[in-house]
């Protein structure tokens, strides 16, 4: 990996892990190998929306070509929601697309993420099945949204 | 006034900001099933297109002082002596390798999305027509305002 990329990320590494966000564990990234190609990250589920009380996993693959191009993130832990595949984790969000920019960085892309699962974009979605049930039956949605919660994202205590 | 909406398939709940860009989007995806050698460029707006290198050349160097415990947002590194940087027209200031490299594939300020212009003559007159789009929205709801408050 070029320089720029790796001295990025190892510099957004102190950002993240001074931030207050990670203090209120809310967010979080660790390294996987010591690449700095690879990361993993951590969401908590907003408070007061089915995915509250849940720790969400990202996959999150930094390109060489970081920061002028996203960085690609994946949701490992299974979540229901109409943005975000519900078989595969990939995510519908416009900042890790055409809106990004250079000066954003993993705390952005995390803090926007948390939001995403705070106010879905059901009009855009990645998830077509989600989406109609989000629409349409908004009961029946929050509760399979968190049944998910409950059954894929439970259990982690934040430490 | 339901046929009106129908007929354009706006949804009476779109954001204006986003209905008006969609339907500026679907005109000129109209005008290139017209004549799609003219018009091609306009589907792949979902990156913008770089900036132009005229502008790009125009772009000047901060003074020294402007540097002084700042740091450049793209690299996220502390200026230091020597460091060669660009000033945008927005005021936000960048290494100048950075913001070239960025610059090379969109052409908005990586800070504060402020656009440079293009040297894609149709990406130019999409954003035209969506700023006049824009412009007549506003003096609807205007008048809108004034006539019935
Ligand atoms: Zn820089
Ligand atoms: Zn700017």
């Amino acid at each position: 990996m070029n320089n720029i990329a790796t001295q990025r990320i190892k510099r957004e590494f102190k950002e993240v892990i001074k931030s207050e966000e990670l203090a209120k564990c809310s967010i979080k990234v660790d390294l996987v190998g010591d690449s700095y190609t690879e990361l993993k990250g951590e969401i908590a589920g907003p408070p007061d929306t089915p995915y509250e009380g849940g720790i969400f996993l990202l996959e999150i693959k930094v390109p060489e070509t970081y920061p002028f191009n996203p960085p690609k993130v994946r949701f490992m832990t299974k979540i229901w929601h109409p943005n975000i595949s519900s078989v595969t984790g990939a995510i519908c969000l416009d900042i890790l697309k055409d809106q990004w920019a250079a000066a954003m960085t993993l705390r952005t892309v995390l803090l926007s993420l948390q939001a995403l699962m705070a106010a879905a974009e059901p009009d855009d979605p990645q998830d077509a099945v989600v989406a109609k049930q989000y629409k349409e039956y908004p009961e029946i949605f929050a509760k399979t949204a968190s049944h998910w919660t409950n059954v894929y994202a439970g259990g982690i205590i934040c430490s | 006034m339901a046929s009106y909406f129908d007929e354009l398939h706006v949804e009476e709940d779109e954001i204006p900001t986003v209905r008006i860009e969609r339907l500026t989007r679907e005109t000129f995806r109209m005008l290139f099933d017209h004549d799609p050698a003219r018009y091609g460029d306009i589907i792949n707006f979902q990156n913008t297109p770089p900036a132009s290198k005229s502008e790009i050349a125009k772009l000047k160097a901060p003074s020294f002082e402007e540097l002084i415990d700042e740091q450049c947002r793209i690299c996220l590194c502390q200026y230091q002596l020597n460091d060669e940087a660009l000033n945008m027209p927005c005021n936000h200031i960048f290494h100048e390798n950075c913001l070239k490299t960025w610059l090379e594939k969109s052409n908005f300020c990586p800070l504060c999305k402020f656009e440079l212009k293009t040297d894609n003559e149709m990406y130019e007159l999409y954003k035209q027509e969506l700023k006049n789009r824009q412009s007549r929205e506003d003096n609807i709801a205007q008048l809108h305002d004034s006539m019935f408050s």
